[in-house]
C-alpha cells in the first residue's frame, strides 16, 4: 500500500467526512482530505512547508506594529520578569532569614522567570491568536497552523532580547561563563517543541470556550510554583519528591537553563524527557488541529 | 480527466444557529452536557450545489442578498469547508473576497505589499520582483510609504486589488469587490480583469452588475435561498432572474448580446 498517492501537482480536493451523529463537545467533524487521516495529513505538512516564509511575515509584522522594531519597546516586556524577580528575592531573603544574602540567587529566579514569562504569553495567546487574525482566516486560505507556530516566533524574539540581560547579570553577581552555554540553543528547542504541543490544542479550545485564558492563567502560575522556578530541584531533599517533580515537563526546562548559565552543568536526562513529550504532543496536538482547522471560519 | 479548473458536487454547507446569545465558554457547554439540551438548530447556507467550470472560463453567479452567493465563493477558496459533496481545483488559485484582508494599519503601505502578497501565496523573491508593477497599478503616489492607517476606504481597496491581480493566479476568484474606488481606477480593474481572462485565467465571480454578467461571463448561476435555480446561458438567466424579481431585462449592447447568446463560447 501507498501511502501517499502519486497525485498531479496542483490539484486539490476538498471533501465531505459522512458524519453519523451529533456529537456535544465535537461540532466539526469533517476534514480537508486529500485521501485517508494520515495521507491528508502529510499532504498538510507538505503545504505548511512551502507556505513557511508566512512564519516569518506573521511574526514580523506582530513584532513592528507593535514595538516598531526598537529595543526600548522590547523592555517593556522585561519590566514583569525583572520586577518579579526583585519582589521573590527580597521576600525568599526575609522568609528564609538570611543574614547574608545571595547574589547569584537573582539569577537563579530571574531565568526560570524570563523562560515562564516566554511560556505562559505564548500559551495563553494561542488561545486567542485564532481570533486575533479572524479578518484574515475568514478571508484568506493558508494553513492555519502556522498562526500558533509564528505567535511562538513572536515570544521567541522577546526571550531572546531577555536573555541578553543575562550577561550583565553573570558579570554584577560574578559568575563566568562557560561551555555548558552552548548547550541552550538545545534547551530552547525543547522548551519550543514543547510549548507547540500546548499551543495547537489549546488554539482550537480557546475558539469554542472564550473564557479558556483565564482559567489557563491561573493553573500555568500554579504550575510555576510547582516547577523548580523559585528553588532548585537540588534543594528539595525527599529523594522520593525530588524524583515525582522530575516528572514535571518544566522541571527539565528550568533546571537545563539554570545548569547552562548559573551552575555549569550539562542538562540530564530529565531535558530529553520534556523534547520527546513535547515532540510527542506536537505530532497528536498538530493532527487534532489539522482536523478542527476546517471549521474555524464558521466559529468565528 | 476533466479539463475544469473547478468542479463542484453536490457541496452543502450547514451553520448551527446557537440558540444561545452569550459566547461559547467552558461553563455553558458543561451546563449544556448535563442538561441534555438539544443541538443548536441547523441552516443550510448552501445544498446541492454541482457546477464546473471549464478552464479559460468566466462563471458568474448572481442571487438576492443571502443567497449563498459569498459563502459559495469562500467555499471554492477553501476558507469553508464543504459539509457535504466534494470540490476540486486545479491550478494556482488567488481570491478577492476582501480587497486587502488583513492589511495592518500601523505599517506603510509598501510592508503591505511584502505581507499581503505573502499571504495570497508569493514567495518573498516574487513579491521584490513585482513590486514596481504592483505600486504604479495601485497608483498612490507618496502615499505608499504612510501606514495604511491613514488611508481612506478606496485607497485601502486599490492596494488590495493590485496586489491581488499582481498574483498571477490561474484561477481568480471575485466577490464584488470591483463596486469600489473611483471611476477611473474602477475601469482599469475592469481592463485588468479583461486581460487576466484573455490570458487565460479561469473565473468565478460574483456581481450584481448585470451588464458585467452578461458581457464578461460565459455560463452565469443564479442562486436563490442556497440552492441553484437555473445555470446556463448568461443572457438568458439574468433575463430569468430580473424577471423573478419583476424588474425589467436590461439594454444589451448589441456587439455583446449576440455573442452571449451563443452557448459556450470559447469553453467546452
Amino acid at each position: 500500500m501507498k501511502l501517499i498517492p502519486q497525485r498531479e501537482p496542483d490539484v486539490v480536493v476538498v471533501r465531505a467526512r459522512e458524519r453519523t451523529r451529533f456529537r456535544i463537545l465535537d461540532f466539526d467533524s469533517f476534514i480537508v482530505e486529500t485521501g485517508h487521516g494520515i495521507v491528508a495529513f502529510f499532504h498538510y505538512i507538505r503545504e505548511l512547508w512551502q507556505r513557511r516564509m508566512l512564519v516569518r511575515v506573521l511574526s514580523a509584522r506582530e513584532l513592528k506594529s507593535t514595538y516598531e522594531m526598537n529595543l526600548v519597546g522590547f523592555g517593556w516586556w522585561l519590566l514583569e520578569p525583572l520586577s518579579m524577580t526583585a519582589v521573590y528575592y527580597v521576600l525568599i531573603n526575609i522568609l528564609t532569614h538570611r543574614s547574608t544574602a545571595d547574589p547569584t540567587r537573582f539569577l537563579s529566579i530571574l531565568i526560570p522567570l524570563l523562560a515562564f514569562k516566554w511560556l505562559s504569553q505564548s500559551v495563553v495567546g494561542s488561545m486567542g491568536v485564532v481570533r486575533a487574525n479572524a479578518t484574515l482566516v475568514t478571508d484568506v486560505y493558508f494553513p492555519r497552523a502556522l498562526l500558533p507556530f509564528a505567535q511562538l516566533v513572536t515570544g521567541l524574539a522577546h526571550f531572546g532580547v531577555g536573555l541578553l540581560t543575562i550577561p550583565v547579570f553573570m558579570l554584577l553577581v560574578g559568575v563566568g561563563p562557560s561551555w555548558t552555554l552552548l548547550w541552550m540553543p538545545a534547551i530552547i528547542v525543547t522548551q519550543f517543541l514543547f510549548m507547540l504541543g500546548l499551543s495547537y490544542p489549546l488554539s482550537v479550545w480557546g475558539l469554542n470556550y472564550r473564557n479558556l485564558p483565564n482559567l489557563m492563567g491561573n493553573i500555568l502560575r500554579l504550575w510555576f510554583y510547582l516547577s523548580p522556578g523559585l528553588y532548585a530541584l537540588s534543594s528539595i531533599t525527599n529523594p522520593r519528591l525530588q524524583q515525582l517533580m522530575k516528572l514535571n515537563p518544566l522541571t527539565g526546562i528550568f533546571e537545563g537553563y539554570r545548569g547552562a548559565i548559573l551552575t555549569h552543568r550539562a542538562p540530564d536526562w530529565s531535558l530529553l524527557y520534556t523534547a520527546v513529550l513535547g515532540a510527542i504532543t506536537v505530532v497528536l496536538g498538530g493532527w487534532y488541529f489539522t482536523r478542527r482547522e476546517p471549521h474555524f471560519g464558521k466559529l468565528l | 480527466m476533466s479539463t475544469s479548473a473547478i468542479r463542484v458536487r453536490n457541496v452543502g454547507l450547514r451553520f448551527f444557529i446557537r440558540s444561545h446569545k452569550a459566547p461559547p465558554t467552558v461553563h455553558a457547554s458543561l451546563v449544556r452536557f448535563v442538561k441534555h439540551r438539544p443541538p443548536p438548530r441547523e441552516f443550510w447556507a448552501l445544498r446541492g450545489i454541482t457546477f464546473d467550470v471549464p478552464r479559460g472560463s468566466v462563471m458568474g453567479i448572481i442571487g438576492s442578498n443571502g443567497s449563498g452567493k459569498s459563502t459559495l465563493l469562500r467555499v471554492l477558496a477553501r476558507i469553508y469547508a464543504p459539509d457535504e459533496g466534494e470540490i476540486r481545483i486545479r491550478g494556482k488559485m488567488s481570491s478577492l473576497i476582501t480587497l486587502g484582508a488583513g492589511f495592518q494599519p500601523n505599517l506603510s503601505g509598501l510592508e503591505n505589499i511584502h505581507y499581503n502578497g505573502v499571504l495570497l501565496g508569493l514567495t518573498r523573491q516574487e513579491v521584490d520582483r513585482k513590486l514596481d508593477n504592483i505600486v504604479n497599478f495601485a497608483d498612490l503616489g507618496e502615499f505608499i510609504d504612510a501606514p495604511v492607517r491613514t488611508y481612506s476606504s478606496g485607497m485601502r481597496a486599490r492596494l488590495g486589488f493590485s496586489v491581488a491581480v499582481h498574483v498571477d493566479p490561474e484561477i481568480l476568484i471575485v466577490d464584488e469587490v470591483l463596486v469600489v474606488g473611483d471611476a477611473r481606477f474602477r475601469q482599469r480593474c475592469a481592463e485588468k480583469m479583461r486581460e487576466l481572462i484573455t490570458k487565460g485565467a479561469t473565473v468565478a465571480m460574483v456581481q450584481h452588475n448585470m451588464e458585467a454578467i452578461i458581457e464578461m461571463c460565459n455560463e452565469c448561476m443564479w442562486l436563490d435561498k442556497g440552492q441553484m435555480r437555473e445555470i446556463g446561458n448568461p443572457y438568458d438567466t439574468v433575463k430569468h432572474y430580473l424577471e423573478a424579481q419583476g424588474l425589467p431585462m436590461i439594454a444589451v449592447p448589441a456587439e455583446i448580446a449576440p455573442a452571449a447568446s451563443v452557448p459556450d463560447r470559447g469553453a467546452s
